[in-house]
């Protein structure tokens, strides 16, 4: 993985460009892209499609830069716009079923029902027992199963580190909703691997 | 102090909610097993999310977006659309008015393009029309590459 690269100055920079040193954009880049990443490989299965939509969301960038008006950080606003690019590559890549990116649950009460998982403190005996790094894979693939928006959602949160405030600016929902997409997705990994542990799939 | 065991919702407020938890619900905390494990179990997972490995691009993104980015043509800024477009206008004006005065003199247009309008005059209205037709054709180019842009979105 490449060093994100840190601008100390975002006004210097978007100033610059804007007065013609297309250059200086690269910075722009080599910054955020790691942002990017994130959101593009979660919203976005397909490889190819991905790599169209990483190109796209730097020219609409670059092209919009005069737009920009400072009233977020930089990496907010492009991790705003990748954010809507990928919703629009949902919309147009299967438009009957666009509510499936905020919500391929349901059947969440089949999941999610605790009397359905067993108890928690088994699971918690197992946790201690099992190596980490066979929970982060199993994880991995529990993440991989939840809706794109819930995916996006529990990495802004849980590996970028963002506040609901940041994740709101970035979606354009509501703080409410992005709490409560929070709560379900944590809760349907905690309960599918409680089942997994309980059923002694593993 | 709460007698009840937590919600769910609580626990995950208590751990993830950016915000002062209620003291019932901290010092239900301290004294019940059962919600300790709940709370052990979703420190774990989002311990475990956090440590996932982050994804990355496995090409040159940087080297293509600026590949595209240096081949275009740099942008006009609009104080520059607004001064083109006042001269512009002045010279339609003064080819208006110089075809009016004509259609009133109703002489051979030659004639009087030669007799009453002096020949710098002329060269400064044909290169104008140019610049103005070219102007013009660049413009909705552009537009329709915005609104092209725009449907994309
Ligand atoms: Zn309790």
């Amino acid at each position: 993985m490449s060093k994100p690269v840190r601008i100390s100055n975002e006004r210097e920079i978007v100033d610059k460009i804007l007065q013609g040193d297309k250059k200086s954009f690269s910075l722009i880049i080599k910054a955020t892209e790691n942002l990017v990443a994130q959101i593009l490989f979660k919203m976005v299965r397909n490889e190819d499609d991905r790599k169209d939509l990483a190109q796209d969301v730097y020219l609409k960038v670059y092209n919009n830069l005069n737009g920009f008006k400072f009233e977020s950080k930089l990496s907010t606003w492009i991790a705003q716009i990748a954010y809507n690019s990928c919703i629009n590559y949902l919309g147009k890549k299967k438009p009957e079923s666009i509510s499936d990116k905020f919500n391929d649950y349901d059947d969440d009460e089949q999941i999610i029902s605790d009397v359905n998982v067993g108890n928690e403190s088994s699971y918690y005996q197992v946790e201690k027992k099992i190596q980490g790094d066979e929970l982060k894979q199993i994880l991995e693939k529990e993440i991989d199963k939840l809706s794109p928006v819930y995916k996006t959602l529990i990495t802004l949160f849980h590996n970028e580190e963002m506040s609901y405030e940041e994740i709101a600016a970035i979606t354009q929902l509501p703080e409410g909703t992005i709490k409560n997409y929070l709560f379900r997705a944590r809760r349907i990994l905690k309960n599918s691997l409680l089942k997994k542990y309980n059923s002694g799939d593993l | 102090m709460k007698s009840n065991h937590l919600t769910d919702q609580e626990i995950q407020e208590f751990l993830f909610g950016q915000s002062t938890v209620d003291k019932d619900i901290n010092s239900h905390i301290e004294s019940c097993e059962e919600c300790k494990i709940k709370i052990v179990n979703y420190k774990t997972i989002a311990g475990s999310i956090k440590s996932i490995n982050s994804p990355s691009f496995d090409f040159d993104l940087s080297g293509m977006v600026m590949e595209k980015v240096i081949a275009e043509k740099p942008r006009v800024k609009l104080s520059m659309h607004l001064i083109i477009s006042f001269l512009l206008g002045v010279i339609s004006f003064a080819v208006i008015t110089v075809c009016a005065n004509y259609v009133v003199v109703e002489t051979n247009f030659l004639e009087y393009i030669t007799k009453d309008v002096d020949s710098f005059a002329i060269i400064i209205l044909s290169v104008s029309l140019i610049i103005g037709m070219i102007y013009t054709i660049e413009i909705l180019y552009r537009h329709k590459k915005m609104i092209n842009m725009i449907n994309a979105k």
